[in-house]
């Protein structure tokens, strides 16, 4: 017993220990909504260019990170030393907060301004699109609806879905776009139709695929990355404008923070190394001159057709963020 | 003995209740306004209590005969039964709300499609209440087959040779008896349900059912800071609740306790089925097909289709094995952290529930609710609300390079603190149900209670601490809603990988059915694995 003791007592002390002791490369730690696959990749990149970092990454939906990042806020420390992920409307807080660092990166000139923060608290590093999608196997492509309003019609009752904005910074920005064209009415008429909300875009995707839910709101990089390998989901962009998403980027200020890294780190996600990064997970790039994702139209003719970011549209979702979520959850849960 | 007892009720309050208060501490009183305001916040609560009494009422009409009758009666293997009906609790019920998902969605579920219907819908009050069932009526279950196992078989017996017959003995024997061991597995259901998130929110959401933990969520998912206050304000409600609720019972609980094991315990003689045998034995195989074969084969079709949704022969493959065993940096990582973390955890809580409750069975009856009432507290406060207090807590400055936050460290202090509870009523249970004579007659020969402990405890116990170890190994295995917050990079486990699949990262699809399958497999190779052992063991 006593020798069972001591050997157990030695693997909890190996295991605290273990876990405590920190490396003595200098660590960099990066909060992103970007898949995973996106990650690993972008990941082996940041280590060959700097090779003196350890890149910690955690990933999770949008509205994961800002609950991770507002919990460690009321703890008095963020760990994070970037951000990036899909709700503008919490950077937006976080900028009024005081929480994030000042810096305009390299080639954030190209970035149009109005997907960049005007003092440079943040910036948008890509473009992913909420699109339409079906599967083609239970919906025929004549049939497939031609727009969001189209979603409202009784013949859709119990076959579409969304991922949760609860969950999604891209759905909560989808519905906010909605709500500001159509008002909850729009909604009240979906929840006729029985449509489900639940989890991120890859919850719509399997659902589509399982034809559980055979036509969903989904971004056009989860269709397009099924392309070689389910061609049953098909993308429609709808007739009332597709809703282009922010993916933002934004240093954090807190205490020691490694300003000069941080700097150089955020350089390198929009400069080419880090875009093709971004293109390859079927995200446009908000630097003109950059190729399209493979598969998708043009960034023009999207953008001609999509619904415009303004001014007051973001600052009045900004301050009615916490009230949207409410109202939906009403509708919709 | 006291001064040992109130050390312990010192280290447990600043381990269980520091954390949070600490969380307590942030709240404003403005939120629990806005809180009251809110027109869903009574209907959750409302939700919460009605499914928790469903699913504890059902678990104690499923669980309780199941356990008489692998126990008491003549049932053919009955053993293997028993270790079958067991295997539920090891399963994670997301798990089993996945498979069931795809069995029975009344669009495309397997069963609407077997069947040319869309009568089955598992979105629905029926469908939470069986899966939640389906899977915790193992609580029930063990908690009496445990107590039924030790119980001085004697008292029946006597019983019989005054004439009873076998439901007079039943009724006025066994139930009496069985009596704290069913109100302990009904209280541990109930209490489970009302924090139970992952079923709940991938049932109950579609359906527009509401509860407490699903609308802690929403509240924290608002993204503001005042939404976080209002989800740990209401958190606060149901920790406040269920300790009322925890001493209500124990106020109520007035059973004496009974010393269950003699020094000399006899072989207890079993009713006979007679006719009923068979059929007895056919709806318990049913039983275990439904709540345990199909949920499997509904996971392993999807993990072997190819491309999601399309049932044909030349669909089968390996292809999503192939991607997630040796193309994705997390599973072997997640395999290792998953398996060291449940590990750890399961020798630390069995280790140091053995101590307690031995402090516990022998001390007096005052101190002794007030540790459960404490230690029980993370166990029924939902488990994003105990990961939120243990970042405030653990995040802290002060820790300096000792700080847990973001290692593996703070994971195996969080699943210590959440399933301490299951093991310490267990063990308690068991050390009550040995008669002091024992001790006493140890006592009288000189021994030390350490020796006590080892030579006289430790052995009778061996298969209870057995079973402890795995009680709180399996669940930890493949924890998600703590893990979820608390892991850092490179810090996947199963649970998270299963979560992270099946929600953001798999784009080909049946990811999370090949891992769910992979664990699903390895514990019914262990089931086999140790029964054959067993057998062994016995015919040597």
């Amino acid at each position: 017993m006593t020798k069972m003791h001591i050997k157990l007592a030695t693997i909890f002390l190996y295991l605290l220990l273990a876990s405590c002791t920190s490396s003595k490369k200098t660590e960099f730690w990066i909060y992103t909504s970007i898949y995973k696959d996106t990650v690993n990749d972008i990941k082996a990149d940041l280590e060959k260019q700097f090779p003196d970092v350890t890149f910690n990454f955690y990933q999770a939906g949008s509205e994961e990170i800002a609950t991770k990042v507002n919990t460690e806020d009321l703890a008095g420390k963020i760990q994070a030393d970037l951000l990036i992920s899909s709700d503008r409307f919490w950077y937006e807080d976080l900028v009024k907060k005081e929480k994030l660092l000042s810096y305009k990166p390299i080639n954030s000139d190209s970035v149009e301004d109005f997907f960049k923060q005007k003092d440079g608290y943040y910036t948008t590093i890509s473009f992913p699109l909420m699109v339409l999608g079906y599967n083609s196997e239970v919906v025929p492509d004549k049939e497939a609806p031609e727009s969001f309003k189209d979603l409202t019609l009784p013949k859709w009752k119990n076959k579409i879905s969304s991922g949760s904005p609860l969950a999604s910074g891209t759905q909560f920005t989808t519905v906010a776009f909605l709500k500001e064209k159509y008002g909850w009415e729009y909604f009240k008429d979906l929840r006729k139709n029985e449509f489900m909300a639940e989890g991120g875009n890859s919850g719509v995707i399997r659902r589509l695929q399982n034809k559980e839910k055979p036509v969903g709101i989904v971004l056009l990089e989860n269709i397009l990355r099924l392309k070689t390998t389910d061609q049953r989901i098909k993308a429609i962009f709808p007739k009332d404008g597709s809703i282009i998403q922010s993916n933002i980027m934004a240093l954090v200020k807190k205490e020691n923070a490694q300003t000069e890294l941080g700097h150089k780190i955020a350089d390198w996600f929009l400069s080419e190394a880090g875009q093709k990064h971004m293109i390859k997970s079927f995200m446009y790039s908000p630097i003109p001159g950059f190729a399209n994702p493979e598969g998708a139209p043009d960034f023009k003719t999207v953008k001609a057709n999509a619904k415009p970011w303004t001014k007051e549209f973001i600052e009045k979702t900004m301050i009615d963020r916490e009230k949207i979520k409410d109202e939906y959850s009403k509708i919709i849960f | 003995m006291k001064k040992i007892q109130i050390l312990l009720l010192v280290l447990f309050s600043t381990l269980c209740i520091g954390p949070l208060v600490f969380l307590l501490l942030q709240v404003k009183a403005s939120s629990f306004s806005l809180l009251l305001a809110n027109d869903l916040t009574k209907q959750s609560i409302l939700g919460t209590i009605i499914l928790s009494f469903c699913v504890s009422s059902l678990c104690l009409l499923i669980g309780f005969p199941l356990a008489w009758l692998v126990e008491r009666t003549d049932i053919p293997i009955s053993q293997r039964l028993k270790s079958w009906l067991m295997l539920p609790y090891i399963i994670p019920p997301y798990i089993g709300a996945i498979a069931w998902i795809s069995l029975a969605n009344p669009q495309s579920g397997f069963l609407n499609i077997l069947f040319g219907t869309h009568g089955f819908n598992i979105y629905s009050w029926t469908g939470l209440v069986f899966i939640e069932s389906s899977f915790l009526f193992t609580y029930v279950f063990m908690t009496t087959a445990s107590a039924l196992s030790k119980m001085d078989s004697s008292l029946e017996e006597s019983a019989r040779i005054c004439g009873a017959n076998h439901f007079q003995v039943f009724c006025h024997i066994t139930v009496p008896i069985l009596k704290p061991a069913l109100v302990n597995g009904f209280l541990l259901v109930f209490l489970s349900t009302a924090a139970s998130f992952g079923v709940p929110a991938m049932i109950g959401g579609p359906a527009r059912l509401h509860f407490i933990t699903t609308q802690i969520f929403a509240f924290q998912r608002l993204g503001t800071e005042n939404g976080l206050l209002m989800s740990i304000a209401f958190s606060s409600l149901l920790m406040v609740s269920s300790l009322l609720l925890f001493f209500g019972l124990k106020l109520f609980d007035d059973v004496q306790k009974v010393s269950m094991v003699g020094g000399k315990s006899s072989r207890p003689s079993l009713v006979e089925l007679g006719k009923l045998k068979v059929p007895v034995l056919i709806t318990i195989l049913s039983f275990l097909f439904i709540v345990l074969i199909m949920p499997f084969l509904s996971l392993l079709f999807s993990s072997l289709s190819e491309t999601q949704g399309v049932i044909s022969l030349t669909n089968i493959g390996f292809k999503n094995f192939s991607r997630i065993l040796f193309s994705t940096e997390e599973t072997p990582r997640a395999f290792y952290n998953s398996f060291l973390l449940s590990i750890s955890a399961g020798l630390v809580i069995t280790i140091l529930s053995f101590f307690t409750a031995y402090v516990q069975s022998r001390s007096d009856n005052k101190t002794r609710n007030w540790i459960e009432g404490i230690v029980n507290l993370p166990f029924s406060t939902p488990g994003t609300i105990l990961a939120i207090s243990m970042i405030l807590v653990f995040s802290q400055s002060f820790w300096g390079r000792w700080s847990l936050y973001n290692s593996l460290g703070l994971l195996l202090v969080a699943y210590i603190l959440k399933f301490f509870s299951l093991s310490l009523k267990t063990l308690t249970e068991s050390f009550s149900q040995i008669h002091q004579s024992l001790e006493e007659a140890a006592q009288l020969c000189g021994a030390s209670r350490f020796r006590i402990l080892i030579d006289i405890y430790f052995p009778i116990l061996r298969p209870a601490l057995f079973a402890t170890f795995f009680l709180i190994m399996m669940p930890c295995l493949s924890e998600l809603t703590m893990t979820l917050l608390l892991s850092g990079p490179g810090q996947e486990t199963l649970g998270i990988l299963i979560y992270q699949l099946q929600e953001y990262s798999d784009m080909g699809g049946g990811g999370a059915a090949v891992i769910s399958t992979l664990i699903l497999t390895f514990i019914l190779c262990f089931n086999l694995a140790y029964h054959l052992l067993q057998e062994r063991r016995s015919i040597a």
